[in-house]
């Protein structure tokens, strides 16, 4: 039997390494914890499809491309793997753009059509195409809107009111996909073995919040993309009567 | 043998009774989806406007026609405006607002629309004035004060005045010498105006895990760039980071950071 100081030592030790690994961050990284943050914070409640299994993974760096000259890409995790295993859903670290400064240019009840990560979505794009680099670099260049609509639908109103309670979406199909890279050695194999297609999904709620979603598919998987899309459906709810503490 | 008939005729009529029953019940309640559908909104109020003259327009206007747009399913296709709904009823508003309001989008289209195919088009091609439009990248000149907007104390006006007052109107100056530091005190000044107790903090002091949205400037090609700091993961030396200027999220190199401002107290 272990002697008092021994079993305190090892608590001390345990508590240690908990705070170790929490510091400086909103959430502890299970599930529970995440989907508790996202429904104070945001008011939005995750629920995850059934036939998807958690892998356990939480605050991991993805960018479109493994050059550190080009840096679109965002933090992710929690991820799941459909049963299947032709699709991995990935959810974000925290929500996009985090300042929540929506009302700087919805200067009219009209600005419906105001769809906040509309920079990522376009960035995830020429990125790929390898058009972008970073912020205020001379190589950028711009991909045109008419080119942009060949791999972005925006939707909005009452569809996004009916999936998610929220005001817009977009899914965008990265191009180059199988280029995209995830700073974790395990995910990375697992991506680059068999999951070469990429969707961006993007859900926002007016003057609150907007969800940057990922969904890695195989081959077989992607054919049948909207089937996984629409089994988001209801599982990401924004609460209409939320108020922020 | 003749019972035996007897029973197959039997059946066939009980087939064709059958299959009767399933159409005429397939259509009923066909005709009962279609007017649930268009019913959806006939238990909400009907909406109409007073005005229809955009420059007299007040607030309670515009609210209503957002009530009607939020009523819409809209999509875009291949960057134009798709509305499924095709009359006023299904929505139940008025026919003269359903008219403005698809005008409007057929508007918008016009403009959206490549020109090869707008030349096609008889619709009068009306400048845009779509927010779309602000997203795209911006010079990065007031990249400063967007990231110092973005901290939530002071508005974006209030920081480009200074800027502009301050003579940097076509960016704050941050030089690099031969040796290859950066002589970053006309930033430190510049931030010092918003936040009088703020300071440098060095990347090899960062911690694990939210940032916390703090000014980061780091190397872009020959330039340097403004963004605000998110998360900073210590395996990898990685900072998330958000772009506020340009709405755009990326990572960067600890490495490539020329300094990071702290807010002080």
């Amino acid at each position: 039997m272990l002697n008092i100081r021994y079993q305190i030592s090892i608590a001390l030790f345990l508590m240690t390494i908990n705070v170790f690994s929490q510091v400086n961050l909103p959430y502890e990284q299970n599930l529970t914890s995440y989907k508790q943050y996202f429904k104070d914070k945001y008011g939005v409640t995750i629920s995850i499809p059934a036939r998807f299994r958690d892998l356990d993974k939480y605050r991991v760096h993805w960018a479109v491309r493994e050059d550190p000259e080009k840096h679109t890409g965002f933090i992710y995790g929690p991820f799941f793997l459909s049963k299947d295993k032709k699709c991995m859903i990935v959810f974000p670290s925290d929500f996009f753009g985090f300042f929540g400064s929506f009302e700087k240019y919805k200067t009219t009840e009209l600005s419906t059509f105001y769809f906040h990560p509309k920079g990522q979505v376009t960035a995830e794009v020429e990125t790929s195409l390898g058009l972008y680099y970073s912020p205020g670099d001379s190589r950028n260049k711009v991909i045109e809107n008419v080119d942009l609509y060949n791999y972005v639908d925006f939707i909005f109103g009452k569809q996004a009111k009916e999936k998610y309670n929220a005001d817009s979406y977009s899914v965008s199909n990265l191009p180059d996909a199988h280029k995209t890279y995830f700073v974790d050695e395990s995910l990375e194999k697992l991506r680059k073995k068999k999951y070469p297609y990429c969707t961006s999904l993007f859900i926002q709620k007016d003057e609150r919040a907007v969800l940057d979603i990922k969904l890695f598919f195989t081959k077989k998987g992607f054919k049948k993309k909207e089937k996984y899309i629409n089994m988001l459906d209801k599982h990401i709810w924004f609460d209409e009567k939320f108020k922020p503490n | 043998m003749k019972k035996k008939q007897l029973i197959n005729k039997s059946n066939v009529t009980t087939i064709i009774i059958t299959i009767l029953m399933v159409v005429i019940i397939g259509f009923i309640t066909g005709c009962e989806s279609e007017n649930t559908l268009e019913n959806e909104y006939a238990d909400s109020e009907y909406l109409e406007l007073d005005i229809y003259d955009k420059y007299r327009m007040k607030e309670k206007e515009f609210k209503t026609m957002n009530r009607a747009i939020q009523r819409l399913n809209i999509k875009k296709v291949e960057g134009l405006f798709k509305i499924k709904e095709t009359s006023a009823k299904e929505i139940n508003i008025s026919p003269k607002l359903f008219n403005y309001i698809t005008a409007g989008f057929n508007y918008t289209n016009s403009t959206l629309r490549p020109k090869s195919l707008s030349n096609k088009s008889k619709i009068t091609r009306l400048k845009s004035g779509n927010n779309e439009i602000i997203f795209q990248v911006n010079d990065s000149t007031y990249c400063f004060s967007y990231s110092i907007t973005a901290l939530g104390d002071f508005s974006f006006n209030a920081c480009k005045t200074k800027q502009n007052d301050l003579g940097w109107g076509d960016g704050v100056p941050v030089t690099q010498s031969t040796n290859g530091t950066y002589d970053i005190s006309n930033a430190l000044s510049f931030y010092k105006s918003f936040y009088q107790n703020g300071s440098i903090i060095s990347s090899n002091s960062l911690e694990e895990g939210m940032m916390g949205g703090k000014v980061l400037f780091f190397r872009t090609g020959s330039n340097a760039h403004a963004v605000n700091a998110m998360s900073y993961d210590e395996n990898t030396g990685l900072i998330t980071y958000f772009d506020y200027q340009n709405n755009r999220a990326g990572w960067v190199d600890k490495n490539a950071v020329i300094a990071i401002f702290n807010k002080g107290n």
